[in-house]
């Protein structure tokens, strides 16, 4: 766990997409966000669950996918968090598919729509953990021999 | 009538193929020497970064330049979003102020990411990135706009008193002659204080002798 630092609006202008350069380089990042009201410690042990049930090691054709996610919480306010989550490695599709099913379904309890009242604003404090879900999913779908 | 079309066709035909044979065209690489010497680029960076420039600047003319959709398309994959920020780098980069980049323009302005470009050029660019309205310092209202936007992109919605309360931090921050705005020199504090503020303007893949080779598709996550 990294030492929390105050909240900067610039550092959430500088996360945006649309000022990455790096995507004149490569494949496109794929990022995501959502955000809760729920503890930090529950929503990584939800990830991780779900990072659990799609851990199925399977072959065909001889190949193995392997998909790593990386996953940061920032702390808004004391009630709110942002989740990124981010594609690390392996395939888009996967990726984007792993997000669709997998991920939403899992989180859907823990995300926000309605915003809770703000409480204190001195409060706000940033703090910054990361966590890594390794998962291997069954390269079925992309190797098209 | 359309016998007069063919006719006019062919005449435009022949007088493009003379104009192409006068014009030095696409202002091609014609010394990577000189942008060598007046960037941080090495030779063989600059010969990389062309064949990247090559690439971007055919995708919807072939003319050697790059235009904002060709620019958009590069950035997003799709011509189709409309980008605050994407808009105001096109701008920066185009230092001619006529709506197309040539190589030169475009390996300027890079030179400016890559990670041994000078933390001042950095930092003066993200200043103008930021000065929405150009007039010299940072207002409050374009913070809000640019964090708008941001959020926006991801899908996500703040409210606004969360927003406000935010920008609060910000400002009460860097705002040190408390006159409402982030001029230079209080920006440039700002970041050397939160030296992460500056992370999109560098670009590690810059340093790569060859930009266009295809990063392995799977490689070590980092945090």
């Amino acid at each position: 766990m990294r030492r929390p630092k105050s909240l900067n609006a610039f550092d959430i202008i500088a996360s945006s997409l649309s000022f990455d350069l790096s995507e004149l380089f490569e494949e496109r990042g794929e990022r995501m966000h959502f955000m809760s009201g729920a503890l930090v410690a529950d929503i990584i042990a939800k990830l991780e669950e779900i990072a659990g049930m799609v851990s199925i090691e399977a072959t065909r054709n001889g190949h193995k996918g392997a998909l790593a996610i990386s996953s940061k919480v920032f702390e808004l306010t004391r009630e709110l968090v942002m989740v990124q989550v981010c594609k690390k490695a392996g395939d888009t599709a996967e990726y984007r598919r792993f997000c669709d099913n997998e991920l939403k379904a899992g989180m859907r309890g823990l995300v926000v729509d309605a915003l809770p009242p703000l409480v204190d604003p001195d409060e706000c404090i940033m703090w910054h953990c990361c966590c890594l879900i390794r998962l291997l999913i069954p390269c079925s779908h992309r190797c098209a021999h | 009538m359309l016998q007069c079309l063919e006719g006019v066709k062919q005449l435009c035909g022949v007088l493009l193929k003379c104009c192409d044979l006068d014009l030095k065209q696409p202002k091609g690489l014609e010394d990577p020497e000189i942008l060598a010497r007046e960037t941080v680029f090495s030779v063989s960076e600059v010969e990389a970064l062309y064949e990247l420039f090559k690439k971007i600047s055919s995708a919807v003319i072939d003319d050697g330049l790059i235009n904002k959709e060709e620019f958009q398309l590069a950035l997003f994959k799709t011509n189709k979003k409309e980008s605050l920020f994407a808009d105001r780098v096109f701008d920066l980069f185009d230092t001619k102020h006529n709506g197309i980049l040539g190589f030169e323009e475009f390996a300027r302005a890079l030179s400016v990411f890559h990670p041994n470009a000078p933390l001042d050029e950095k930092i003066d660019f993200s200043f103008q990135l930021y000065d929405l309205k150009q007039q010299g310092f940072i207002e409050r209202q374009e913070v809000k706009q640019m964090v708008v936007a941001t959020l926006a992109e991801s899908g996500m919605n703040l409210s606004d008193e969360v927003i406000e309360s935010i920008i609060d931090k910000t400002f009460e921050e860097a705002d040190t002659k408390h006159d409402g705005k982030i001029d230079k020199e209080e920006w440039r504090n700002l970041v050397l204080r939160h030296p992460s503020l500056l992370k999109n303007m560098t670009l590690q893949y810059l340093n790569r002798s060859n930009c266009l080779k295809k990063p392995p598709t799977v490689y070590k996550a980092s945090f």
